[in-house]
């Protein structure tokens, strides 16, 4: 019954309304809206956890382990950019649980009194280079990503994963081998930042884009069929910190420690291995 | 001159027809709705196409069914005035006039003074800047006629051109058309269905029943012979059809839908058309067998009264005896009789004020 | 009164609040956060100009685009008859009902570099995705029917009297179709077109998914404040009121405008006075 909240909130965003400001009027109120109704009109206990959309695959595997112990219990996932989920839950969504893919975004929910405990870290991911499997812009390696006309397609700079991605293309500008000024040629060759890593995923795999950034847990069995990885060295590339907090307005805190514990414990730790994510160190 | 000859069907009805007209005249078709009369105009005009058929005007074929040739309207030398005019809303009445110029190529220069020319004529040259729900209906019509005559067309159709006016402007206006078809030197077809249009306006006149035509002639020609109760009965006259079964001193008597009639003999066959003319009816409210020689005599009661313009003084009495008869009296005698609709009456008439043909 | 009547006076007007209070807080809401002065300031910020720029040149040249294409499919409805017409029919109002994203990875699927048409498209030296281009034909698609539906129902309204007196008159079918059918229909056509504008400006989810989002080339308005919201929400509402502006002036215009009077105006045809 999870739904993909994403795409969901994009189509809502988009209802064909005349006049374009009425665009804007659904952008937040509607996403806001979608996540009030699915997370305060239930009579019925259920949790509801906001996460970054690079958890989708893990996190839902987790909620039918949690499910699977205790079948009355209803949980809905809202999976989202990082920064869309901090406002909502600024806007005074009703959340349980806030998994972020990066502390900025954490932090910005901490410092406006939405937590009810301090973060947690509870697991890691790295940065890897995707290109399609046809590889129509005929990348092998990391340098090619400077070749002149290719098109990249990153996550916007506000998305944890955006702003690590143009991180790594920095960190890369410093090693022996690439031009220093590597990371502006990549940049000037950006023709999309999209609003969550998982689209950027998309368009790679759909072949619209010659080479995309996205997490190495990104890289699921059903995109790996379609696309060829480019590994970024250890050493240059980002280690992305992904904390978990209950909030302050949990109307079920029990079952939200519940699921924090899940994650936390070997088994929950197992299943965010097998999807990809590293472990917390 | 324009000769005409085409079939049209639609469904159950169809119409056939052929005439001839020449320029200078103006033909008045007349006939009742449906009978086909707007369907020939739109024929004309190449707005509807017939079935099979020649149309030609002059040297110009306009339709052919034979050699395939179709001309449509915009290359046909026509002038078009349709029942409700038309006038085309979005532009102003010299606008509308100039359109047919305009369309046709030609320079701003010269259509200038010829739509003011006529709009001269027509006398409604302070209204050029005007548009169309801003003049009156009488004024409509006479720019609607503008614009058809501007671009001097050779036929010249007419839809029921007054039908739209109260009457008031209808009779202020059938003079004003009256002479300028008569000065035209195109040919014109006008369509009607007011038997006082048809009589004063046109040369000749043809009747259209049931999408053929039944007769075509001047006017003259009609009153005096006319060919069916439908155009007898549109001139105003009593016409029936009948066989003679007894013939008595110089008398005969007809057999009719009417009734027996009492007529002079005319010799030869026993079939003949029998006519009595409104006016040699007279009406009475009493039973009363008057002395005379008056025997053709019958009950029925009065449908409709209508007062015969343009004298006023006359008034054609409709009765309900099987067919109608009509009658034609003076208003005094409507007075005095206190004659309404419904009101029965007693009409009686000479065998004398009957005409006998064949 | 009865009291039903009374009743029923208070259930219109709870009601009517009710709608108007949903439809205008949020208007109100945009409004009062930002003075004229801050949203002025904000505009003037490059990513906001780029933004409203990009916006007013692609909806523009997607209203072009959709009148000049859609004016023959429009005539075709309103005056021919024809084997598969109500299918037709469909088809073009079909953008309407079809949720934005869906439009978009359907145009992605067709018009993409892998897609169903994007072979050939390539051969020609055109790319799509991720080009302003795009983003007009992203535009186009959903503003399409806006101006069809309009537009056929003026030119549809055109009585056929006009034109046969008009063909009578030496006019041949162009000169029917320019002089008397076009200027007849045009209220309805300006209006189609005013709403195909409006609602090609506020597109967003067709054009996020195909044209992808990028400052300059493809991140229009709607996207702007998309992309802003999270971060700078006063860049978002700056850019919202602008565009809550102009997609308002649109609507304003379209219902006080002389012309506009009779949307189908021409329906009414004059009949010359009796």
């Amino acid at each position: 019954m999870v739904v993909a909240n994403t795409l969901i909130a994009r189509d809502i965003m988009s209802i064909n309304i005349r006049g374009g400001a009425s665009v804007k009027r659904w952008v937040w109120r509607t996403q806001f809206l979608f996540a009030v109704v699915i997370t305060g009109c239930t009579s019925r206990p259920g949790l509801v956890v906001f996460a970054a959309a690079s958890l989708t695959d893990a996190f839902n595997e987790l909620g039918d382990s949690l499910r699977r112990r205790d079948p009355d219990l209803r949980i809905q996932f809202n999976f989202a950019g990082s920064p869309t989920l901090a406002f909502q839950i600024e806007q005074g969504a009703m959340a349980d649980v806030f998994a972020s893919a990066d502390e900025r975004w954490m932090s910005a929910v901490q410092d406006s009194g939405y937590l009810a405990g301090t973060p947690t870290t509870f697991v890691t991911n790295r940065l890897v280079v995707i290109v399609p499997r046809s590889n129509p812009g005929q990348i092998e390696r990391l340098e090619d990503l400077a070749r002149h006309g290719t098109r990249i397609v990153l996550a916007a700079d506000r998305v944890p994963a955006g702003r690590y991605a143009r991180q790594v293309l920095l960190n890369l500008s410093q090693r022996s081998g690439f031009e220093s000024n590597f990371a502006q040629r990549v940049l000037a060759d950006v023709v999309s930042n999209e609003s969550n890593v998982r689209s950027v995923a998309t368009k790679v795999q759909l072949g619209e884009a010659d080479a995309g950034i996205v997490y190495v847990s990104d890289v699921t069995p059903a995109i790996a069929a379609r696309v060829r990885r480019i590994d970024i060295p250890d050493a240059d590339n980002v280690i992305a910190h992904y904390p978990l907090a209950l909030l302050r307005r949990a109307r079920h805190p029990d079952a939200g420690r519940s699921f924090i514990g899940l994650v936390l414990s070997p088994e929950g730790q197992r299943v965010l291995t097998r999807n990809g994510f590293l472990p917390r160190e | 001159m324009l000769s005409v000859q085409a079939v049209k069907r639609f469904g159950a009805f169809s119409l056939e027809v052929a005439l001839n007209a020449v320029p200078g005249e103006t033909l008045m078709v007349v006939g009742e709705s449906g009978a086909g009369k707007s369907t020939l105009l739109r024929i004309l005009a190449g707005l509807v196409q017939p079935d099979q058929g020649c149309i030609a005007a002059g040297e110009v074929v306009l339709f052919d069914d034979q050699t395939r040739t179709d001309l449509p309207a915009w290359q046909r030398p026509i002038g078009y005035v349709p029942q409700d005019y038309a006038l085309f809303p979005h532009l102003t009445v010299f606008e509308n006039v100039a359109f047919g110029l305009r369309a046709s190529g030609q320079a701003n220069a010269r259509i200038g003074p010829k739509v003011r020319d006529l709009l001269g004529r027509f006398g409604i040259a302070d209204l050029a800047g005007r548009h169309a729900r801003e003049i009156s209906g009488g004024q409509a019509q006479r720019v609607a006629l503008a614009r058809a005559l501007v671009l001097d067309p050779e036929i010249l159709l007419l839809d029921e051109p007054l039908a739209a006016l109260d009457l008031a402007t209808q009779q202020a206006l059938r003079g004003e058309l009256r002479r300028l078809l008569a000065d035209l030197p195109c040919i014109s077809i006008y369509v009607t269905h007011q038997p006082l249009e048809a009589m004063v306006l046109g040369t000749r006149i043809a009747a259209i029943e049931h999408g053929r035509i039944t007769q075509i002639g001047t006017r003259d020609e009609l009153l005096r012979r006319p060919r069916s109760s439908y155009v007898a009965a549109f001139l105003g006259i009593n016409l029936f059809r009948g066989t003679i079964v007894g013939r008595e001193r110089g008398t005969v008597r007809v057999r009719t839908p009417l009734g027996d009639l009492f007529a002079i003999d005319p010799g030869g066959d026993d079939d003949v058309f029998l006519v009595v003319r409104p006016t040699e009816i007279t009406l009475y409210r009493e039973s009363v067998l008057p002395e005379g020689s008056a025997r053709n005599y019958f009950a029925g009661t009065v449908v409709e009264l209508a007062p015969e313009p343009p004298h006023g003084e006359r008034v054609r009495v409709v009765l309900a005896t099987h067919p109608p008869l009509v009658a034609e009296v003076t208003d005094r005698a409507v007075e005095q009789l206190a004659l309404k609709a419904g009101t029965p009456v007693y009409a009686t008439f000479k065998a004398t004020g009957i005409d006998v043909f064949r | 009164m009865t009291l039903r009547a009374v009743g029923l006076r208070i259930l219109m007007s709870v009601a009517v609040a009710g709608l108007l209070c949903l439809l205008t807080l949020p208007l109100m809401a945009l409004v009062v956060r930002l003075s004229p002065a801050a949203v002025w300031h904000r505009l003037g910020q490059p990513g906001a100009l780029a933004a409203l720029r990009l916006s007013l040149v692609t909806s523009a040249a997607a209203t072009l685009a959709v009148v000049l294409l859609g004016l023959p499919v429009a005539y075709l409805l309103a005056t021919r008859d024809f084997p598969g017409k109500r299918l037709v029919q469909a088809i073009v109002e079909l953008p309407i009902v079809l949720p934005p994203t869906v439009a978009g990875v359907g145009l992605l699927l067709a018009f993409g570099r892998t897609g169903l048409a994007g072979g050939a498209l390539h051969a020609v030296g055109i790319t799509l995705p991720f080009t302003t281009l795009a983003v007009i034909v992203a535009q186009s698609f959903v503003a399409t029917p806006f101006f069809i539906s309009a537009g056929l129902a003026g030119l549809a309204s055109v009585e056929p009297r006009y034109l046969e007196v008009a063909a009578t008159l030496r006019a041949g079918p162009a000169y029917r179709f320019f002089r008397v059918m076009l200027p007849l229909a045009l209220p309805s056509i300006l209006a189609g077109a005013a709403m195909s504008w409006a609602r090609a400006l506020g597109e967003f989810g067709a054009t996020i998914t195909f044209a992808g989002s990028l400052a300059g080339r493809t991140e229009t308005m709607p996207l702007a404040v998309y992309d802003a919201l999270e971060t700078d929400i006063d860049s978002a509402v700056a850019l919202s009121i602008v565009l809550l502006v102009l997609s308002f002036g649109v609507l304003v215009c379209l219902r006080y405008a002389p012309w506009a009077a009779g949307i189908g105006g021409s329906r009414r045809a004059q009949r010359p006075g009796r």
